[in-house]
């Protein structure tokens, strides 16, 4: 079992059901990209297939998400990069964190998804708004 | 009724109103729910209070070999009539082998097994094969994907082949069988008294070496119509052998699964055979090989083929560029047959959705899905896309994720979204950023539009 960072969040989603009015655009970044501490050890395709499901990003009649990637790092700290309101949306961390590239494999389209992981040092690009990030645009 | 419940936490009061409401259930699905070995005591119960019980998928669930026992005496009582019992991903050994082969011996009902992801290894599956052998066993589906199988299953799976005829797909998917193992099964099904339907062999180690035996199946087999060879290294030189199989008239292929299998466009030459001269194949996928635009426009020309029947290609991440798009236009204007087509991560560009405008648009064409996620689009090809999306009224399915459409595309997308024309079903919108106020105007239009259901 992965340890979810948001146990609450995950929590209502058990308890409603998805609906994009009861979320915010930053809990669903949080939800789509966060997950700190993150794997133990070296991330296999089922911590990809296991993690998008349960924070229902994939299901059944959904699409599966091709790509994704989970930072694994404390949503402190891209909420300091997101911190100064002023400044361009696109921020990127000064250090590499620790991260999880899921990618579906060719089998799956629909639900269920197979991925491989690839664990990776790279600094992260996000969007900011509000102070707060929305938007994962890219690891590098 | 149908209980179909995923990534729940179970706590006592939950899981005892559930149970009452699993007791007149047709169909119990509970993936990823922190159930326990103990917890299969109270499903056992169900199942033998519950004759009309016929699907039971508890996958993701750590049960354990302890857990499957206690299910087994539910399964086994004469009132049952589970026919399908699904345990991927249970935390299952060996041990469980020897209680799912009473339960294949005893139970004619059971016609799927779906057992993968669990560490049954060579030894516990030959166990199971026992079971497949008895003539009481009915079993159609088995699926033993990720069981840490080796070479060494071959010969009791060729044995249970040959004695069962009730088999019509077997998936062995991601165990290290190799060219060798492989090539004894295929040696194996074309003898079998079962008729094959399904055979998955994705990342089973296989390479060229394999084909000529496979294409034996194909092509002594008629039987089969679904076989997945993704994920192994066959090469264009397997894949030549392949199609001797696929071509053969004996040989009823629908679905031919090809993907990460190291082919480039040497093989679209062999593949735009099959394409316009199988009658029966509907779906092929050919995700993740370097086709590149040479190879795509071969397989647009079979597209052309009057007697070409495709109706799924999927070409993602194919290494194609603008280049070919002016092709698929092409064959999209003849072909009246496609209806879903993957075309993500390969570089189109805004000037490939140009090319690929008039063929979308053209009446033969009878699209329904259409994939174009990580293209390379921007804003600048999004009024293209809303003239396709309002003007096509067979597209309902629409993917564009991770393009940098930006608000100004979206809002050419909604507006076209809103138009009564479009008749889109579902948009795929996975990693685009837009402002907030381009998500409230998304929000708002899902809301007005029941009918439209936009993922991101």
């Amino acid at each position: 079992y992965f340890c979810s960072p948001f146990p609450i969040s995950l929590l209502i989603f058990t308890l409603l059901p998805p609906s994009h009015l009861t979320f915010t655009r930053y809990e669903k970044f949080l939800r789509q990209h966060l997950d700190h501490p993150g794997p133990a050890g070296p991330p296999g395709g089922r911590y990809c297939s296991t993690l998008l499901q349960r924070r229902r990003v994939n299901g059944p009649g959904r699409p599966c998400k091709p790509v994704n990637t989970f930072v694994h790092a404390p949503a402190a700290e891209l909420l300091a990069l997101c911190a100064p309101r002023h400044g361009p949306a696109l921020r990127t961390t000064a250090a590499a964190l620790d991260v999880t590239a899921c990618r579906v494999t060719g089998g799956s389209v629909y639900h269920p998804c197979a991925y491989r992981a690839a664990r990776r040092h790279q600094r992260v690009e996000v969007a900011c708004e509000d102070g707060r990030p929305v938007h994962l645009s890219r690891t590098l | 009724m149908e209980l179909d419940i995923q990534c729940e936490e179970m706590n006592p009061a939950r899981w005892a109103e559930l149970l009452s409401i699993m007791k007149t259930c047709k169909a119990i699905r509970l993936d990823d729910c922190s159930l326990s070995s103990s917890d299969c005591k109270d499903l056992s119960s169900v199942i033998n209070a519950n004759p009309s019980l016929t699907e039971l998928k508890l996958n993701n669930n750590e049960l354990g070999d302890a857990g499957i026992e206690y299910l087994c005496k539910g399964l086994l009582t004469p009132s049952c009539s589970l026919e399908k019992l699904w345990l991927q991903n249970c935390n299952l050994t060996s041990a469980s082998c020897e209680t799912l082969r009473s339960v294949l011996s005893a139970q004619p009902s059971l016609t799927e097994l779906h057992v993968g992801d669990n560490r049954l290894g060579t030894d516990g599956v030959k166990v199971l094969c026992q079971g497949l052998m008895n003539p009481s066993c009915k079993l159609r589906k088995l699926q033993l994907e990720y069981c840490e199988l080796t070479a060494d299953i071959v010969e009791d799976l060729n044995a249970a082949l040959q004695t069962q005829p009730s088999l019509k797909e077997l998936s062995l998917s991601n165990n290290t069988l190799g060219d060798t193992a492989v090539k004894q099964l295929c040696r194996g099904l074309v003898e079998a008294r079962c008729d094959l339907e399904l055979l998955h062999l994705e990342n089973c180690g296989i390479t060229s070496d394999s084909c000529r035996d496979i294409s034996a199946v194909l092509s002594n087999k008629s039987s089969l119509i679904d076989l997945s060879v993704g994920d192994n290294k066959i090469g264009d030189s397997g894949l030549a052998l392949l199609c001797q199989g696929l071509l053969h008239p004996n040989c009823k292929i629908q679905k031919l699964w090809l993907w990460d299998c190291d082919l480039t466009n040497v093989s679209c030459k062999e593949l735009s055979r099959v394409i316009s001269t199988k009658e029966t194949l509907i779906e092929i996928s050919l995700i993740d090989n370097n086709l590149r635009d040479a190879g795509m426009e071969m397989l647009c020309q079979a597209l052309k083929d009057p007697r070409a029947q495709l109706q799924e290609l999927w070409v993602r991440e194919c290494g194609l560029t603008t280049a070919c798009c002016k092709a698929v236009s092409s064959a999209l204007s003849v072909n009246k047959h496609l209806k879903i087509l993957h075309m993500g991560e390969n570089k189109l560009g805004d000037a490939g959705v140009e090319l690929l405008r008039e063929g979308l648009l053209h009446p033969n064409c009878n699209l329904q899905s259409l994939w174009l996620g990580n293209c390379d689009l921007t804003a600048d090809c999004c009024t293209t896309l809303a003239t396709i999306m309002v003007s096509k009224q067979c597209l309902t399915e629409l993917d564009l994720s991770y393009n940098t459409l930006e608000d100004d595309g979206m809002r050419k997308i909604c507006e076209a979204l809103r138009n009564p024309n479009c008749k889109l079903q579902q948009l795929i919108l996975y990693d685009i950023f837009w402002s907030a106020e381009m998500d409230d105007e998304l929000r708002a239009l899902e809301e007005s539009k029941p009918e439209l259901k936009i993922i991101s």
